[in-house]
């Protein structure tokens, strides 16, 4: 009994251990970064659907008949075992990349044993519980990081109130310690037969004209200085963060996707506009992207009726097509109905009056652009040329628009008041070096001539916005 | 105003040289308090009403910034690739309007066309005319018409469009069209090609149809004349770049005739003097004479004038084809009397000129007499033009006017049942004939029988039609141009049309039936046409998609051998000619057989031309101004505040009166006591007129001059019922009138708009105790300031002969002034400006003719606002740029100089120092920068300014604020008193420069030399990782001029044109005494002036 539960103790014990170093040679954390960087281009992400290559929910078991090497050499490179008719699996294979229309899929041979075993692992864990079990954790994980971050922040703050608590306690025991000492020395006073005056009330003190006469100099210096601040403040919307008509997620986009600012606001480096991307930008990826992670379809809808695109179509499934311009609204509701019932058939949280409430909510956008809020709004005498900051001077987009990656709904990061720009001139040094215009060899410039000697002999480190004249009323106001 | 080494006098009006009590005394005030500038006029606010708004903007304000407004980003659905938010794109067109055109590049911002630019690769050299400048903001005008549709008078008696579909009136036109027995289509000379190919289809299909081209200035008689003497009924191809003598008469080349820009363009090509040429200056530059009557733009940059009676051009042009027969051996020279004394001496110092030339001069003329013509023509001959000078290939095609088949169109009227008038307004425009051809299209439209008016805006002419279909702008459409031979340029549209409009080429393919392909149907018959034309007649290209792609890129096609310009492209155009000339292209082999026989014909015009002028005491002297045209431009109020640049006069025509001298300081007018701006009364021809008057120095004595193109009807909001219109009283298509009596005053016109006596400076007077002092500085003076100086330098000149001396002199007193600078109390801050860049303009004084292109360039490009004829009058404008007049030598015949006059951006501002919140500052590259919202107004700058180039926004010109009581009626104290304001519309707003600030009311503005322009080439720099290179910042009035007259750039670029040109010999600061270290360099003016012209 014992030798068998020992056994039973040692077999189960080894298992554990094996299955414990499968799990270590197989990483779903490793399997995701390796499909959102080699795979999610042209596979679903949720594993379910047919894109440019097909659905990769359950190809294990459709391998299952072949060796597993040859999975994995197909993996690797593809057009290889195409080659090879000798291989178990090559008529399978044939067929697969026939219904693709012959699309080759990019080979990946560096790709080791068990970053493919983390791969599969990871589509498993996807396909089968729907939600990927390590970035779920990562959301949690990123949740419990938020929270600590405020926590931080709260205790600071905490601190502060602490203090100044500490400061009102101190300083009422100072008025009391002050009137206790005074009412002893007058007792003293009294008992010596010195004639002392009637002590006056906290009121009379408060009500003696040179008190009062301060109080009101206070007040009017109090109440004028909060005035012309909060004058100064006016028209200025930080942390202005508005509803915008599509919940676009810069976090997912930017912060999970990691896409970059300037694919979709193009004019940032050569112009003086950012540009707010015109909707035929989202659907560089939304022809394939039809399910979002947060929303689902609602939102995606909204783009698609924008921009009068064709989610349903027999010719190329992936990619759709777009309406003509005849195809009236209504002709177009009742196509995107057909969809949300296809896309949704799965979740059954969506009901059909779900669905009714994503399409009455898209049908004012059917064919007309996206009537966004703006956020950043400059005085219209204010001239700001994106192109200067974003290519000239290699500013980063968060130093003035903030952890934008990390916002689910964009706010105004920066005051964007004057005082702001002109702290910002006075400290940022401009690519001195680096800009042609500001080489010594070709300049007509003696200053730029003599910033640079100086910059050589260690006089100087850099030089800043300020210096080559960034202050100057005309250089923002014409 | 003098320069005391320089004996000439130089002077800018009559009350400066007169030295006018009530002019001195405005002149010490920096703000004149005008007779009408009475603020309770102004507007019906009382107090009560001002607090009520004070009250009620606090309110409003609090409660704004209580809510800030929700603003909306709205991107492109599909976003054009060539298009990015911010950056401007160029295309490359060609602005038409009548006959007129000019190729030009088309600034757009986010699909707005908003500045107008010339292009460098056409025949202009990429400079541009004050109209094209300003065609921009027709696109914008708030009164052009919106649709197709039946002319109907509303309650007011104001004509207006009753919409019908273009569909309906299609049907309904082509339902008239194909009963109608006879068809006119009236339009000014057509020069395009594809719409004559348009309107061939339209006549092959109605065969009854007659095309009639008119002029409202016209050349017919030239082109007859070159008609019959070379069987080439076309303007030849005038090479003002070779002519070393130049004689015009009556002819405003570098103004208003034919090709102005052109022609202005290579004039200057040989009036600017290198220093090199100085010491050569007599040969190196070319004399130019004018012949006229009154003062012309072009007659006020020539060297001489000859002031003759129009009646007397007949006897003149006789003589100098006589003295110049005689000098070359062709004949006998003859003389005559004029009533101007020293004519027959200057004609013949000017016969003698033009022979001492030969083969290099150049007669041009403007008069609309055959005989004339024809005698002009043999004096070219005899001076062997012909093939230097004037050239038959590339010759000009942009006029086919025939004034013989408008009498026979006007007498045919009556009988027509369809009348088809292009972009033409002949019911106002066509001399003498305009009342007989308004009653007969009334008579007709009543009569139920078509009359179609084409243009796109409300005329004198639609008002009486029954239907109106409304053409394209220039900027919207497609279209063509063949301005000369062999050269094409195309109109592409640079944004979609803003109306239900509809182009003349589709409507005519419409009507005439034509196969309609695609949604442009008459820019794919345009692009098949060139196709079929152009692209075997050319060989730069060699595919299809190439040839497309690239003209449409330049916006252009100059074929390297002008003659091969395909026959059956002209044969449209020629077919289309009513006169049905036979259009031989002339070839050099038989000019010389033509020429002969041709001197013969033009001895024989010559020699029966009258030898005497008129008995008449007055005659009237008509002529077109460079703003107004024909009265086509009525509507524009750019070109309607943009000063007349002989009389600077605004918003209205006068009439110029001549002034008597009596040898010493005693000025008067033939009329009594007049002053400007008064008015008389006159009969022309029968019909009684009342005018203001303006003295006009350089006026033959028994002539008066008006303007045409003034007093239109039905023209717009801003242009109907401006000034005073004369076509009617024309004596057919000539443009003098002898049956003129006595101007009588009747009265003063108080809005007198004439912008001379504004801002000047320099002005000098005597004080009590007789010493002579500046009188703007009267006040200084008497403290003995060093601003007191009465000898300021303002305006340098001197004649080639004389030049090297002239050039001495002015570095002598240079050299003065720079000692006395060196000595001053401000310290030179040059160290500073030599680090980085330091931006300096140049102006040639010698190249300016005065066009005024670069002011209205100025308007477009800075948004700056028009005021009115009402602010005007009381000193308002705003122009940033401003072209100061001066006059210099013989007070009878004076010399003009053209001086444009910006804000100096001296380093050592006098505004800068009294700025009480430091609004107005100074840059580190040298500009004198204005903050706007930092400005409270307090004007002391503007007091301070030696220039006076200062402006006060005195009223909320822009719509800049949230009251009303604020806008200003353009059309205060006008007989059109329909409410107008200016820039309040958001079409109209379509047109700001979204990279400059809209001043408001309250505030100081002047000129930034552009500093939007200045910010973008150094950005453009910096994005290539490139130093900035001379000539990537190019100013708006610089890259507007037609002469090249300006330039701009770092000065501390040894190698910049800039610094080459401050460095010239005939370089000066204006006021350099003062030592306010401008940053503009004059160039001195120079005229090749022969001191025994009239001897």
């Amino acid at each position: 009994m014992t030798f068998t539960l020992s056994l039973r103790t040692l077999l189960a014990s080894i298992f554990t251990i094996f299955t414990l170093q499968l799990a270590h040679s197989q990483d779903p954390k490793l399997g995701e970064a390796l499909f959102k960087d080699n795979c999610a281009s042209c596979h679903s992400r949720d594993m379910k659907k047919d894109m440019t290559g097909p659905a990769l929910a359950g190809v294990e078991e459709r391998w299952a008949k072949f060796p597993k090497e040859e999975l994995y050499s197909w993996i690797r490179n593809s057009s290889g075992v195409l080659a090879n008719s000798s291989l178990k699996s090559n008529s399978y294979v044939k067929g697969l990349y026939a219904s693709y229309n012959n699309a080759v899929m990019t080979p990946f041979p560096s790709l080791k044993d068990e970053e493919i075993a983390s791969l599969l692992l990871y589509i498993k864990n996807v396909a089968e519980s729907g939600c990927a079990a390590p970035p779920c954790q990562d959301a949690t994980a990123a949740a419990g990081a938020g929270s600590t971050t405020t926590e931080t922040k709260k205790d600071e703050s905490d601190n502060s109130t602490l203090i100044w608590v500490l400061i009102g306690l101190l300083a009422i025991a100072t008025v009391l310690l002050g009137r206790y000492i005074n009412s002893l020395k007058r007792m003293a006073q009294h008992k010596d037969g010195v004639h002392v005056e009637d002590e006056k009330s906290i009121l009379q003190i408060i009500l003696n004209p040179t008190v009062v006469k301060i109080l009101i100099f206070a007040v009017v210096l109090f109440g004028g200085y909060t005035t012309v601040n909060n004058a100064i403040g006016l028209g200025r919307q930080q942390n202005y963060q508005p509803e915008q008509p599509i919940k676009f997620s810069h976090a997912l986009h930017a912060g999970k996707h990691a896409i970059d600012c300037q694919y979709c606001h193009d004019g940032a480096r050569r112009s003086k506009h950012s540009v707010i991307p015109a909707t035929n930008t989202c659907m560089n990826c939304h022809t394939a992207v039809q399910n979002g992670p947060e929303h689902g379809t609602a939102e995606i809808l909204k783009i698609y009726a924008s921009s009068g695109f064709n989610p349903i179509s027999n010719k190329t499934p992936q990619y759709g097509q777009y309406f003509k311009e005849a195809v009236n609204a209504d002709e177009r509701l009742e196509v995107y109905r057909k969809w949300l019932k296809e896309a949704n058939k799965d979740n059954k949280n969506v009901t059909e009056a779900e669905i009714n409430a994503q399409l009455n909510a898209a049908k004012p956008m059917i064919g007309k652009p996206i009537n966004w809020v703006k956020i950043h709004n400059l005085p219209d005498h204010a001239y700001f040329n994106h192109a200067q900051h974003v290519t000239v001077g290699k500013v980063a987009c968060q130093d003035c628009h903030g952890k934008v990656e990390e916002m689910a709904i964009v706010k105004q990061h920066a005051p964007l008041s004057m005082g702001w720009c002109v702290n910002c001139h006075r400290q940022t040094k401009v690519k001195f070096d680096e800009n042609g215009y500001y080489n010594a060899k070709t300049a007509t410039h003696k200053m730029y001539e003599q910033y640079h000697n100086e910059i050589k002999s260690g006089k100087r480190a850099g030089v800043t916005v300020e210096e080559i004249g960034g202050l100057e009323c005309q250089k923002c106001h014409y | 105003m003098n320069n005391q080494d320089n004996t000439t006098k130089v002077w800018v009006s009559l009350e400066d040289l007169t030295q006018d009590a009530n002019h001195v005394s405005a002149s010490e005030l920096e703000f004149p308090a005008h007779e009408n500038h009475d603020e309770s006029n102004h507007s019906d606010a009382s107090r009560r009403d001002f607090l009520k708004y004070v009250g009620f903007g606090v309110g409003a304000a609090t409660l704004a910034s209580c809510e800030i407004p929700v603003k909306k980003a709205i991107p492109f659905l599909v976003k054009p690739e060539e298009i990015v938010p911010g950056i401007a794109t160029y295309y490359a067109s060609t602005f038409v309007k009548g006959s007129e055109c000019l190729p030009i590049l088309v600034k757009t911002r986010e699909g707005r066309p908003i500045k107008i630019e010339g292009h460098p690769m056409a025949y202009a050299k990429g400079g541009t005319s004050a109209r094209a400048q300003a065609s921009v903001l027709e696109l914008y005008d708030t009164d052009r018409l919106k649709s197709a549709g039946k002319v109907e008078m509303n309650k007011s008696g104001k004509p207006q469009v009753k919409e019908i579909s273009w569909e309906e009136i299609d049907k309904e036109i082509i339902s008239k069209l194909s009963v109608a027995k006879s068809i006119k289509i009236v339009s000014h000379s057509v020069i395009s090609p594809s719409l004559l190919g348009a309107i061939e289809l339209f006549k092959s299909k109605y065969s009854n149809t007659e095309h009639v081209q008119y002029e409202p200035f016209s050349n017919s008689c030239l082109l007859d004349a070159n008609a019959q003497m070379f069987g080439n009924r076309v303007v030849p191809n005038y090479r003002f770049d070779i002519a070393k003598c130049i004689v015009a008469i009556e002819c405003d080349f570098l103004g208003t005739w034919i090709s102005p820009v052109e022609y202005a363009a290579d004039y200057s090509k040989n009036r600017i003097l290198s220093d090199e040429q100085i010491a050569q200056a007599t040969k190196e530059m070319s004399v130019h004479v004018q012949m006229e009557a009154g003062m012309s733009l072009t007659g006020s940059n020539a060297d001489h004038r000859i002031l003759l009676k129009p009646s007397e051009y007949s006897s003149a042009v006789q003589m100098l084809f006589n003295e110049v027969a005689a000098l070359t051996g062709n004949g006998t020279a003859s003389s005559a009397q004029f009533s101007w004394k020293k004519a027959t001496a200057a004609i013949k110092s000017a016969a003698k000129k033009l022979v001492e030339n030969k083969g290099k001069s150049l007669v041009v003329c403007g008069i609309n007499d055959l005989n004339i013509q024809k005698a002009v023509n043999g004096i070219n001959i005899m001076l062997e033009s012909y093939g230097s000078t004037i050239l038959w290939t590339e010759y000009c095609k942009q006029r086919k006017e025939n004034d013989e088949s408008v009498s026979k169109l006007v007498a045919e009227l009556g009988s027509a049942d369809v009348v088809i008038i292009m972009d033409a307004n002949p019911a106002f425009d066509m001399p003498a004939k305009a009342k007989a051809f308004s009653d007969a299209i009334k008579n007709l439209t009543k009569l139920g029988k078509l009359t179609l008016s084409l243009s796109s805006q409300m005329t004198d002419t639609a008002a009486l039609c029954s239907h109106v279909a409304p053409d394209h702008n220039f900027l919207e459409s497609w279209g063509d141009v063949n301005p000369k031979q062999g050269h094409f340029y195309l109109i592409q549209p640079t944004i979609k049309p803003l109306f239900k409009t509809r182009s003349i080429g589709q409507s005519f393919l419409t009507w005439a039936g034509a196969e309609l392909m695609g949604d442009q149907p008459y820019y794919e018959f345009l692009k098949s046409n060139w196709k079929k034309n152009l692209l075997t007649a050319q060989d730069k290209y060699i595919t299809v998609q190439a040839f497309w792609e690239n003209v449409l890129h330049d916006g252009m096609l100059i074929l390297s051998d002008a003659s091969s310009e395909p026959k059956n492209f002209i044969t449209l155009a020629v077919a289309a000619d009513t006169n049905k000339t036979q259009n031989s292209t002339a070839n050099t082999s038989n000019t010389d057989n033509k020429s002969a026989n041709a001197l013969d014909q033009s001895k024989l015009a010559a020699s029966s031309l009258s030898s005497s002028g008129s008995n008449s005491k007055w005659e009237i002297s008509l002529y077109e101004t460079v703003n107004m045209g024909s009265g086509q431009y009525a509507n524009n109020p750019w070109l309607q505040e943009m000063p007349d640049p002989v009389r600077r006069t605004t918003w209205d025509n006068f009439l110029s009166i001549p002034i008597e001298w009596d040898g010493d300081n005693n000025y008067k007018t033939p009329f009594g006591n007049l002053v400007d701006g008064d008015l008389v009364e006159l009969t022309i021809n029968d019909t009684k007129y009342t005018l203001p008057v303006i003295r006009q120095f350089g006026q033959h004595k028994n002539v008066l001059s008006v303007a045409l193109g003034y007093g239109r009807d039905i023209a717009g909001k801003a242009g109907s019922k401006v000034g005073v219109n004369l076509f009617n009283s024309c004596d057919g298509f000539t443009y003098h009138i002898t049956k003129v009596s006595e101007p009588k005053k009747v009265g003063h016109d108080d809005m007198f708009a004439s912008v001379q006596m504004h801002h000047t400076y320099g002005l000098k007077n005597k004080n009590k105790e007789g010493k002579e002092i500046n009188v703007d500085e009267q006040v200084l003076g008497h403290r003995g300031f060093q601003g007191s100086l009465t000898n300021r330098s303002v305006f340098f000149q001197s004649t080639a002969s004389d030049l090297q001396k002239g050039v001495e002199d002015l570095k002598e007193k240079r050299k003065e002034y720079q000692y006395l600078n060196s000595k001053g109390l401000y310290p030179s801050r040059e160290e500073v400006y030599t680090m980085g860049h330091w931006w300096a303009m140049s102006i040639d004084l010698n190249a300016c003719v005065g066009c005024g292109a670069c002011t209205v360039a100025c308007m477009a490009e800075n948004n700056v606002p028009v005021v009115g004829k009402f602010e005007v009058s009381k000193s308002h404008e705003l122009t940033w740029l401003r072209i100061d007049r001066y006059f210099y030598g013989d007070e009878e015949t004076p010399n003009t100089a053209y001086m444009p006059m910006m804000c100096q951006h001296c380093d050592n501002a006098p505004c800068e120092n009294v700025c009480p919140v430091a609004a107005t500052n100074h840059s580190s590259e040298g500009l004198n920068q204005m903050t706007y919202n930092r400005c409270i107004g307090t004007r002391y700058c503007a007091n301070n300014c030696p220039f006076k180039v200062r402006r006060f926004n005195w009223l909320d010109y822009t719509s800049a604020d949230i009251f009303p009581v604020n806008e200003v009626d353009m059309n205060r104290g006008m007989e059109n008193d329909e409410y107008y304001t200016y820039m309040t519309d958001n079409l109209t707003r379509m047109v700001l420069n979204p990279d400059v600030t809209v001043r408001s009311r309250g505030v100081i503005e002047k000129c930034s030399f552009c500093v939007q322009r200045l910010q973008e080439a150094k950005l453009t720099a910096k994005v290539e990782g490139r130093r900035l290179r001379d000539g990537d910042v190019k100013v708006a009035c610089q890259s507007a001029c037609p002469t090249g007259a300006i330039v701009f750039g770092d000065r501390n670029d040894k190698e910049s044109k800039v610094s080459k040109w401050m460095n010239s010999h005939r370089g000066y600061l204006a006021l350099e005494e003062v030592n306010v270290r401008s940053s503009v360099t004059y160039l001195m003016k120079v005229v090749n002036k022969d001191s025994k012209f009239t001897a």
